[in-house]
């Protein structure tokens, strides 16, 4: 790992392949990184991140009215690490899924880009800047939309809060417009953008959250779990509509979430943390892979097949008429595992099933803990 | 942009647009809650009612204290409790408290506008409306029962009018002072507290500062908190001459320039170490 360098400078534009602290990370896989051959002059990345670490401190107490009286005149202090040694570099039109559990770090990391919250150490820079010096030209260049928070003016109609979006910008008035009537026929917000804001269903201020977070067009657009709560067809309007923002006007996406169907639909990069640190970086698919996950393989039968051995696949505990594989060679096809049974076996059906990602993540956070 | 042209930007005549705007809109967000406004006038009523009653039981028949009329007093109460009143101010840390603890603060700090500038603008929006639609009847009404002093002279008038303004600015920038501080304690309440504490009795809003015992007068002279209330009305009434007004005025200018710089400080160090709570 080279040394943080604070300075984003000159330097930095020459870039070598780095390695990268992280023991799982699958450089070689990710079709976004933008780390060329030694030598050769590339775009800095939009957003560089290099060892970043928050430690937060937090009051311990004891119990009792003896802890009380004791926090109160000597509070002893413990050390949380909310982010610790987080590198990773995005470049411009890049679309991040940043996936962790509750408590993993993601949003401290978020406002560590948007420029509220100061990395204890490491070196940030988003477009250049380091967002907690320049907060306020930061965030002229960002958008910003936190589920559970919200930027609309509640008891305004909805076009209030728009106006106000235009001179906090500093918008041209034609710019203003254009953009507003780009962001009312996309997220389709012609029939409630007289109402006030308190008026709305979730969804549809989730919708005006995010027409409100890309009025001055930003570079990067960040949202902080921004399906949550709510309903299937209201989740599915915002992917379609994050997915499209990002292939049309190549704003550079970075989406925390809880949900994987947001990261499989949005982003075709996934970044993955735990406990503060970085467990993976790369395209989606590869996720799979670096955890070794299996593909399974279900087969039912008519009748009874007896004790069956497969080639190349181990047998799982099954019941009654089905029998389930795990298959190690990923080549194998469907067709080879079944050409692969006794002549006669009573099949009825087959299948082969996929790792999701869910089941993939949940067996490493299951792992993690044991 | 480079770090110095954008400290200059900040203080650009364009970098009020944003602020004129927030102003609007705050003020917008309050007519939209017309039974707290009309609650409120009806509680500025009363308030006034009150001290005029209380005043005039103090006099009981005397003509007058100190060398002050109850005329005098009359009118302190009327335009120094609505105009120049020290109360609503203290709810800005309280908000600033709700905002820290909620996390909303996040959101707050994600628009590119100075977030002191921007309590300030927030705040001043809904107090001009204010002014108008709950300080001017409220003076109306009482003035025409119990009768109101004009102004010394004309220029005392328009010194006062500035006056109404540096008080709003100073009581402002001394919740704001406050309101930052709950950045550090995370327990806004008690800040509250002691910020309308303070103010109630150092503006000389309760009462003025001619009837305070000589050390604590001379004490509560010199303290930015005596262009809230006391300083302003002791122009308007003519207390002292039109220089030594402009004088005393000025000193109050003063008092904002130095309160505005330890917001900047205390900004720049809050902005350090903010923890921004909720996940």
């Amino acid at each position: 790992m080279p040394a943080a360098s604070p300075a984003i400078g000159q330097a930095d534009l020459i870039r070598p392949v780095r390695a990268r602290d992280s023991p799982v990370t699958p450089l070689s896989q990710n079709p976004h990184r933008g780390d060329g051959p030694k030598g050769i002059l590339l775009m800095p990345p939009i957003i560089d991140a290099r060892t970043v670490s928050k430690v937060f401190r937090q009051r311990q107490s004891t119990g009792g009215f003896s802890g009380a009286l004791r926090g109160f005149f000597a509070p002893v202090t413990k050390e949380v690490r909310a982010v610790e040694e987080i590198s990773f570099a995005i470049e411009a039109g890049e679309a991040v899924g940043y996936l962790g559990p509750n408590g993993a770090g993601k949003s401290t990391m978020i406002k560590m880009m948007t420029g509220i919250l100061a990395p204890s150490s490491g070196s940030l820079s988003v477009l250049g800047r380091r967002p907690i010096e320049e907060r306020i030209a930061n965030a002229r260049e960002i958008g910003v939309v936190f589920g559970q928070r919200s930027q609309l003016w509640w008891d305004l109609p909805l076009n209030d809060s728009f106006d106000l979006a235009r001179h906090i910008y500093r918008l041209p008035e034609a710019q203003f417009k254009a953009s507003r009537a780009e962001m009312v026929a996309m997220l389709s917000l012609e029939s409630f953008i007289d109402r006030p804001v308190r008026q709305l269903s979730l969804g549809q201020r989730m919708r005006a959250e995010i027409a409100m977070a890309l009025l001055h067009a930003p570079k990067i657009l960040f949202l902080d779990e921004p399906t949550i709560g709510l309903d299937v067809v209201a989740k599915d309007v915002v992917r379609k509509f994050l997915a499209r923002i990002n292939r049309e006007r190549a704003t550079t996406i970075i989406l925390t979430t809880h949900d994987l169907q947001d990261i499989e639909e949005i982003c075709p990069r996934l970044i993955m943390v735990d406990d503060g640190r970085l467990l993976f970086d790369g395209p989606l698919p590869a996720l799979r892979t670096t955890f070794g996950a299996r593909r399974r393989l279900t087969l039912d039968f008519s009748a009874d097949p007896g004790e069956l051995i497969l080639d190349g696949a181990r047998p799982l505990p099954s019941e009654g008429l089905r029998r389930d594989f795990e298959i190690a060679d990923d080549e194998r096809s469907l067709i080879d595992l079944i050409r692969a049974l006794p002549a006669g076996a009573p099949l009825s059906d087959a299948r082969l099933h996929e790792p999701g990602i869910e089941e993939v993540i949940r067996t490493h956070y299951q792992g993690r803990s044991a | 942009m480079s770090a110095p042209a954008l400290k200059f930007a900040a203080f650009h005549p364009l970098a009020l647009r944003p602020l004129a705007a927030f102003a609007t809109a705050a003020a917008r967000q309050q007519a939209t809650h017309r039974s707290e406004l009309l609650a409120m006038a009806f509680g500025a009523f009363m308030d006034v009612f009150a001290r005029i009653s209380i005043w005039k039981a103090v006099y009981a028949g005397r003509e007058d204290m100190a060398g002050i009329s109850l005329a005098e007093m009359i009118t302190y109460a009327l335009v120094g409790s609505t105009f120049l009143s020290s109360w609503d101010a203290a709810l800005i840390v309280r908000e600033i408290g709700a905002a820290i603890r909620s996390g909303q603060i996040g959101a707050t700090l994600m628009r590119p506008v100075s977030f002191p500038g921007m309590l300030f603008a927030e705040q001043l929006g809904p107090r001009l409306l204010q002014f108008a639609v709950v300080c001017l009847p409220v003076i109306a009404i009482l003035a025409s029962v119990y009768g109101i002093q004009p102004p010394a002279s004309p220029g005392h008038f328009l010194l006062f009018v500035a006056h109404v303004a540096l008080s709003t600015t100073l009581l402002f920038l001394i919740a704001i002072f406050f309101g930052l501080l709950s950045f550090w304690v995370l327990e806004a309440h008690s800040l509250e507290w002691f910020m309308r504490g303070l103010t109630a009795l150092l503006s000389g809003g309760l009462v003025p500062l001619w009837f305070f015992p000589p050390a604590l007068g001379a004490f509560a002279h010199a303290l930015p908190f005596a262009w809230i209330t006391y300083y302003p009305m002791a122009c308007y009434l003519g207390r002292a001459d039109l220089f030594t007004s402009t004088l005393l005025f000025a000193a109050g200018v003063g008092w904002a320039l130095v309160l505005g710089a330890c917001i900047a400080v205390l900004w720049r160090l809050t902005t350090r170490r903010v923890t921004v709570q909720g996940g």
